[in-house]
């Protein structure tokens, strides 16, 4: 598979331009010291003007491991299931979902492969 | 369709059932007086998914996308969507699960909807075609414009199924008030507060066994659950049977390392991501299952039972109904084989015996 893109943040870096990616670089540093002066604990994006790519995020939560790499945050739905597969983008985040339990019930519905 | 309001021990539910996607679709609200309301978004959700992303309708968006492949085409806001989650969950899975198997998966012979897949003997083509990969689609979730190279074929089966059980089940339980759960062909959500002792789902081989047919049912409260196999949806190819789920790296089905896999997560989106990697990831399943932290419960070929996470044990004795988390080891007794996780070396290791061991 080609790796083109991979771990930079977006899905559509594969055919800018070198400028454009130091354009979007730099900015993306600028908005980290800004946002890591200001103390900000949470992840958060931002979105580069005039370009039509995903920008980069950063996180400073966690253990301090890399920061996942996602979409703008304003670009995301709000559904639970794209902030989940954001916040849960970072291999290294835990879940903190309730494992089942067993139960006495009858099952309400079957989980199974797809029939 | 099919309509029952069951009764359980602890209270009624309303439920509907009803084909779709190629699969059944379920949905049940602990209030059993917005049943019907209900039913009605789920429809409404998934006209829409499959409007947007079936890849065997001609008149369908992705279909279009497909036919403009090598132009940036603007797509509706729900196709972008399921294209960024598909996204996402092949970023997350490593590549594991990547929607660029489409052309895959038609070359194994699964070119139409499975109904008419499952009794017919696909022929066989040239070898099998490894996936470009996903890192080659352009997508512009701003501004939702998406560009499919020439010669790839988009297949969001992996997830659009899942994402769009999360989205109704929202609607659902934000429009009724109700708790509500949501299944589309074992992909499991769940939204709003559960019935008392929480959802009751059998775990079995196919999705479509009956409920009182399954002889593991397990509580959940929130989040999803959803489970992959490779023994449901299955056919024909010359000789040899082969399965849906594609390894990206072969554009072959994946090995058949696990029968059944069931995970439980946030979401039915991360669930079915995790559930369908681990299928493709094989041997390395439990290795890259164990840094998840996610409850899971695996099958192997040989019948072998593994659980991690907190996942329960089959036998174990059912609880007071108010849930919590299980940690730690766990342990569970099979007649078949034991399967073991090396922490040393994160390597799954198999021997016969009677015990299986699983670190969560």
């Amino acid at each position: 598979m080609t790796s083109q893109g991979a771990g930079e943040g977006g899905w559509n870096l594969g055919r800018r331009s070198l400028a454009r990616r130091i354009r979007l670089t730099t900015a993306a540093i600028v908005m980290v010291a800004i946002l890591g002066t200001a103390g900000i604990g949470t992840v958060v994006a931002a979105e580069i003007p005039g370009t039509t790519a995903a920008p980069v995020a950063t996180s400073k939560t966690g253990t301090g491991s890399t920061a996942p790499t996602t979409t703008s945050q304003s670009a995301t739905t709000t559904s639970g299931a794209t902030s989940t597969a954001t916040s849960n983008s970072n291999s290294n985040s835990m879940a903190t979902t309730k494992a089942p339990t067993t139960t006495s019930r009858p099952a309400d519905t079957t989980s199974g492969a797809t029939g | 369709m099919t309509g029952s309001t069951t009764l359980s021990p602890a209270t009624a539910i309303g439920l509907r059932e009803f084909a779709a996607l190629g699969t059944r679709a379920v949905v049940a609200t602990c209030d059993p007086g917005v049943i019907e309301s209900a039913s009605a978004i789920l429809h409404e959700e998934l006209i829409a998914i499959d409007r947007a992303c079936s890849r065997f309708r001609l008149d369908s968006e992705i279909a279009d996308v497909h036919r403009r492949a090598g132009s940036t085409v603007e797509v509706s806001p729900l196709l972008s969507e399921a294209v960024e989650t598909a996204l996402r969950v092949a970023q997350d899975t490593d590549g594991a699960v990547d929607p660029t198997v489409g052309a895959a998966v038609i070359d194994l012979g699964y070119d139409r909807d499975f109904a008419d897949v499952r009794h017919r003997r696909a022929p066989v083509v040239a070898g099998p075609r490894p996936a470009p990969g996903w890192a080659c689609i352009e997508l512009d979730p701003l501004r939702h414009r998406l560009r499919v190279p020439v010669g790839v074929v988009l297949d969001l089966g992996a997830t659009a199924k899942a994402l769009a059980a999360d989205r109704a089940v929202s609607r659902i339980a934000a429009a009724t008030g109700s708790g509500a759960l949501v299944n589309l062909g074992g992909d499991v959500s769940l939204a709003g507060s559960p019935p008392p002792g929480g959802w009751a789902v059998g775990i079995a081989l196919e999705s479509n066994t009956s409920p009182g047919d399954a002889r593991v049912v397990v509580a959940i409260r929130e989040g999803g659950l959803a489970s992959s196999g490779t023994a449901a949806r299955t056919w024909l190819q010359g000789d040899r049977r082969v399965h849906h789920i594609i390894d990206p790296e072969t554009g072959d089905s994946a090995e058949n390392w696990w029968r059944l896999v069931s995970v439980a997560a946030p979401s039915c989106v991360e669930a079915n991501a995790v559930s369908t990697a681990a299928i493709v990831w094989g041997a390395s399943a439990l290795d890259r299952l164990s840094t998840r932290g996610l409850p899971c419960r695996l099958v192997g070929e040989d019948g072998t039972v593994v659980v991690l996470g907190g996942w329960p044990t089959d036998g174990a004795t059912p609880d007071d109904g108010r849930g919590g988390t299980t940690t730690g080891a766990t342990r569970r007794t099979t007649g078949a084989a034991t399967t073991t996780i090396d922490r040393a070396t994160g390597t799954a290791k198999r021997a016969t015996g009677t015990t299986a061991e699983a670190v969560s």
